[in-house]
């Protein structure tokens, strides 16, 4: 067997660290190839890979084991930490903890897609700047494409878990689409602003800032180039929109009878949707018998999302099963290939020690029938044996193990 | 020829069972691409099967075919799946393939297990009786298709005013998708009455067929329909005459003309008092 750099993880994340220290010991994407370098510079370190996102800072490095390695790669990239807010992984529970982080399972929303592509760039990044080559490549590569996987074969990415989100997908459910459509966003805060960004993502055709302070939905008009007025225009707003998503605090049955006028909804040929993200309701409760409207408030928006959140919990044993076996690959190719140098040398050498004792046999007085059969035998004997030991490399770990291994990884978490 | 005949008319409905489970699988809720090529694919089989029972039909008849009651409802059920293929698959929103192909299924399961095998012979066509005919059937599975998405509009609208965020929610296609299947198909019923209608009357004065009337309740029923579908096809130019009023019209109108098909079909086996 060759000396072969083992691979080894050091990070800290939201499930170990604070907003504050994460905060602190985030990387800025220019300084990243300055501390790349600096991580390959340790002693032992053969290649490095760094991810720093909001929400986790990262580094996996291959290198030769060495005791005195966590503690030079946490004095670089955390110096000062506390070790509760440190995790580190070595080996293969390496590798599912990657494989975890690019399918979303270790993110603080559970399944985002965010991650893969925050996977890639820091990929792309590091590579560029000679971070990582044949050692980790692999084990990246297939992250990536176990992290899409999951996605394309599990619930796991179904259905938001973001109120502002689930709000625009409760009111997509009227339409074919935003395009030709006007929305009016009542209020100015942050969730309207995030209910705004979800609606330009799905070109909308136009939108409305709606809010009691005329200069703060001017502020996220402007943000979003959009139009922006005070409440004193509400009806006339209400008329033009095709659907209404209210995220106004303190306006209590703002849409009522005298905003939401029935002379208006029977003009309509599709109902009008209201969506009621606010807290206390914005919707007066004489429209919920209306017939030409629709009304969501926030209970149904919540109750959506805790739908989302139990189908991701359900994809969640699918895709655990999908990634043991991804273990499984990644460990037996990884030994294969380590196996491989070692077993044809030795193939080399069964092959001198049999010619030269072939030779020693012709040389005898043994019948020529002898010397054929021993030719025979010898070659069946070593391929054998070497093919075996290579079938053996191969399903070194056997997925039973893997997945007791990936059982404590979970345990430990 | 028979034994092909009974041998599609065995393996029609179970087909279209099939394709019905692929679309409803393939298109609606949770979109698998691998199902969804099944699902073209059973759909083709199932109307090149469909087309087959026909010719066949034809063949053992040894000319065009007397459609009786059942042979025109599975002649409709093969033109609503003509009609719906081609019109969602132009809008690109195929989420109630599975429910139309479901309703096709339960007509062509009805045609195979109460039909005569065998139909007879009638004298050979003239053009316009054959465009008559065909415009005629065809129209009726537009108004099928219009009355379905008028259904499935209505199912949606009280499932959203109610918020129930069940599997019909999960697996129909938006409002407006439905509004605007529901007219498109009502649109092409109109038409395709329009010539159908038109056909018959100068078929009926060309050949000066005995009894014909305009007062014939099969007339009436017929331009009935028609004035009917084609206020369905234009009432998103109608003041008033919403999405929702436009579907639950679209599912009336398509109720009562399979009552009146029914009605005229059973006891006289032919749709005219005329024919």
């Amino acid at each position: 067997m060759y000396p072969e750099p083992q691979l080894f993880l050091l990070g800290l994340s939201w499930r170990t660290a604070p907003v504050d220290v994460r905060g602190r010991f985030a990387i800025a994407k220019a300084d990243l190839p300055a501390r790349l370098a600096e991580l390959k510079a340790l002693e032992d370190v053969e290649e490095a890979w760094l991810l720093t996102t909001c929400n986790r800072t990262e580094a996996l490095v291959a290198a030769r084991p060495s005791e005195a390695l966590y503690q030079r790669m946490q004095e670089l990239l955390f110096p000062g930490s506390a070790d509760e807010h440190i995790f580190s992984y070595q080996g293969v529970h390496a590798v599912i903890h990657v494989f975890r982080v690019a399918a979303g399972l270790d993110s603080l929303v559970l399944g985002e897609s965010e991650i893969l592509s925050q996977v890639r760039g820091a990929m792309q990044l590091c590579r560029e700047h000679g971070g990582y080559d044949r050692n980790l490549d692999p084990l990246l590569q297939q992250a990536l494409s176990v992290g899409k996987k999951v996605r394309t074969k599990t619930a796991i990415g179904k259905g938001s878990l973001s109120i502002a989100r689930v709000g625009v997908e409760l009111a997509a459910r009227a339409f074919a689409g935003f395009e030709r459509h006007q929305a009016l966003i009542l209020g100015a805060g942050d969730t309207a602003r995030l209910v705004a960004t979800h609606l330009r993502a799905r070109n909308v055709a136009g939108m409305v800032f709606a809010n009691r302070t005329l200069e703060n939905a001017q502020a996220a008009a402007k943000e979003f180039d959009c139009e922006a007025t005070d409440l004193s225009r509400l009806s006339e707003c209400v008329k033009r929109a095709d659907f209404v998503i209210a995220c106004v605090d303190g306006a209590a049955g703002i849409l009522n009878k005298s905003t939401v006028l029935q002379s208006d909804l029977r003009r309509r040929d599709q109902p009008l949707m209201l969506i009621d993200l606010s807290v206390p309701r914005a919707v007066d409760p004489a429209l919920l018998n209306d017939d030409s409207l629709i009304v969501y408030d926030l209970d149904d928006v919540q109750r959506m999302v805790e739908k989302n959140r139990a189908q991701r919990a359900t994809a969640m044993r699918e895709v655990d099963d999908l990634l043991v076996g991804e273990v499984h690959k990644f460990v037996s190719l990884r030994t294969f290939a380590n196996f491989a140098p070692a077993v044809e040398e030795l193939r080399e050498r069964f092959g001198s020690a049999r010619e030269q004792i072939l030779r020693e046999i012709a040389g005898s007085d043994a019948p020529p029938n002898m010397v054929e059969l021993s030719e025979l035998l010898t070659r069946r004997l070593m391929d054998i044996s070497l093919n075996q030991m290579k079938k053996s490399a191969r399903h070194a770990s056997p997925e039973a193990i893997l997945d007791q291994k990936y059982r404590e990884f979970l345990g430990n978490l | 020829m028979s034994s092909v005949v009974q041998a599609l008319t065995v393996f029609l409905p179970v087909t279209y069972l099939i394709a019905a489970g692929l679309s409803a699988m393939g298109w609606g809720g949770e979109r698998a691409p691998r199902v969804q090529g099944l699902a073209r694919s059973a759909l083709a089989l199932v109307v090149a099967m469909h087309i087959a029972l026909f010719l066949a039909r034809g063949s053992a008849a040894g000319g065009f075919p007397r459609l009786d009651l059942w042979a025109s409802i599975s002649a409709v059920a093969l033109g609503g799946t003509i009609l719906h293929a081609l019109v969602t698959i132009r809008m690109g929103e195929r989420g109630t393939e599975g429910f139309v192909l479901g309703l096709i299924c339960l007509m062509q399961f009805l045609s195979s297990a109460f039909g005569p095998l065998e139909l007879e012979a009638r004298d050979a066509p003239t053009t316009v009786y054959l465009i008559h005919v065909f415009t005629a059937l065809l129209a009726t599975s537009a108004v099928m298709i219009s009355g379905i998405h008028g259904v499935l509009y209505l199912v949606l609208l009280r499932q959203m005013r109610r918020r129930q965020f069940g599997l019909l929610y999960r697996q129909l296609p938006d409002l407006e998708h439905l509004t605007q299947l529901s007219r498109r198909a009502a649109l092409a019923g109109f038409l395709l009455l329009s010539g159908g209608v038109n056909f018959g009357i100068w078929k009926a004065h060309a050949l000066g067929i005995e009894g014909f009337s305009y007062t014939d309740p099969a007339m009436i029923l017929v331009l009935g329909v028609w004035i009917h579908f084609g206020a369905v096809a234009f009432s998103g130019k109608i003041m008033g005459f919403n999405a929702k009023r436009a579907a639950a019209a679209a599912a009336a109108g398509f109720v009562v003309l399979v009552l009146a098909f029914l009605i005229s079909l059973l006891p006289h086996g032919a749709f005219h008092l005329s024919s």
